[in-house]
């Protein structure tokens, strides 16, 4: 897929891949946008161009990732991305996957246990991804938060005491088996079900975890290929002072 | 053709290898192609179902390579013909309809009569092992109640996970559930 440029029309890029609508739409950048160029949208919306393009770049081909000019951006840009990422899944996609699963019960007329079952599996699952989402909220943000207040402040005495290396291991065994059970609820519904259910409901259920799945997987390239070096260059920064 | 298996392409042309990737994933479908310029291989390379390289790391490297795992070897105009011995060739000059022919005469020459795969049903013994995960217990307490080793154990555990495509424990409960192997009232 090629890559798209600031001088394209924003619209364009959308009938190149619909899928980039609600990664546009957390840069707060919403529908109707004309005949603007990417660029023009950009500014007027304050965002940084090559920001936003790397990002939707990155989105677009799974094996294009600028991680130079990714870890150029400024730290706290990129979290404020992620947090955003983490709002659209929490406010958006989670509730319309769960109506989604509620309506495939309340369509079911004879009675079909398995269906209770992947609607348990999924309030599983969704309680298990928002804790890790809070977890980073609450624990890694504001860690990095803090190294760049003391990495940006000139002033700041060498630092030991305050870095301790967030464990990165216990973050990413989270991830892993958080991600394996989104992959497990997907595999389960493409392979296992069986018994009476609605076609049209189940096809959209099984869309939306793909399109979560794609979205976790690149929220997670973002955060182990441009934030975590980032963070730790300004934790050696900090030591060497 | 190839689906569900991954493909490690090793090669120092960027160009070669960035080729063939994009022929694989368009007429064969893997479910995976890395490209490496190193032998030094990563954490899932040794699971490549596939590892195609040029014969100069061939040659160099190829008590290396990953062991059992099938070897293509890229050559350029010399050797069109099917080697005698050793690993099979494809010719990277070739027209691109001559490649993809190329490929798949060596893609199923390698692949196994129909229902003799990998996507098997699972054994009895796998479906006990399967209902006891199911029920709760761990490794250990499934060795001890079948009387068998823990290493037994793991590598049933292993084989249920590849031929159902479920890792988790709750994945695999609902499996469970879902094709009445246990019922909800097992469940501690």
């Amino acid at each position: 897929m090629k890559l798209i440029t600031a001088n394209e029309k924003m619209a364009d890029a959308v009938h190149g891949n619909y899928l980039l609508i609600p990664v546009i739409n957390r840069f707060g950048i919403r529908l109707g946008f004309g005949d603007q160029t990417i660029g023009a949208v950009c500014a007027n919306a304050g965002i940084d161009t090559d920001f936003f393009l790397a990002i939707i770049n990155a989105f677009s081909n799974e094996d294009y990732f600028p991680a130079k000019k990714l870890r150029a951006v400024n730290v706290l840009t990129i979290v404020s991305y992620l947090k955003k990422t983490h709002d659209y899944y929490r406010r958006t996609l989670i509730p319309v996957i769960e109506s989604y699963i509620a309506a495939l019960l309340a369509k079911s007329l004879k009675r079909n246990p398995g269906l209770r079952l992947v609607k348990k599996f999924f309030l599983e699952y969704k309680k298990e991804l928002f804790a890790h989402l809070r977890s980073e909220e609450t624990r890694t943000f504001p860690y990095i938060e803090m190294v760049y207040r003391l990495h940006a402040a000139p002033g700041t005495p060498r630092v030991r005491k305050d870095l301790r290396r967030y464990s990165m291991d216990v973050y990413e065994r989270e991830h892993h088996e958080v991600d394996e059970k989104l992959t497990d609820l997907k595999n389960i519904l493409i392979k296992y079900i069986g018994g009476e259910f609605d076609d049209a409901v189940c096809s959209a259920i099984v869309f939306e975890l793909f399109r979560l799945e794609k979205d976790i997987l690149d929220h997670t390239r973002i955060e182990n290929i441009v934030l975590m070096p980032m963070v730790a260059e300004m934790e050696k920064a900090l030591r060497l002072r | 053709m190839l689906s569900g298996m991954t493909i490690l392409i090793l090669s120092q042309n960027t160009l070669e290898a960035a080729g063939l990737k994009a022929i694989l994933q368009e007429f064969f479908s893997p479910q995976r192609v890395r490209i490496s310029e190193l032998v030094a291989v990563g954490p899932h390379d040794h699971e490549a179902d596939y590892v195609f390289t040029t014969p100069e790391i061939f040659a160099v490297h190829q008590t290396q390579l990953p062991a059992r795992r099938r070897v293509v070897i890229l050559t350029r105009g010399e050797g069109t013909g099917p080697a005698q011995e050793g690993p099979p060739v494809v010719d990277v000059t070739l027209p691109q309809a001559q490649i993809v022919d190329r490929l798949e005469e060596i893609f199923r020459r390698d692949e196994r009569p129909a229902g003799t795969g990998d996507r098997e049903d699972l054994t009895v013994r796998e479906m006990d092992v399967l209902r006891l995960v199911a029920r709760g217990f761990i490794n250990k307490q499934i060795a001890d109640k079948l009387s068998i080793s823990l290493h037994t154990v793991i590598s049933h555990r292993k084989n249920i996970t590849r031929k159902l495509g479920i890792r988790t424990v709750s994945g695999l409960t609902m499996y469970a559930l879902l094709n009445g192997l246990i019922s909800s009232k097992d469940i501690r």
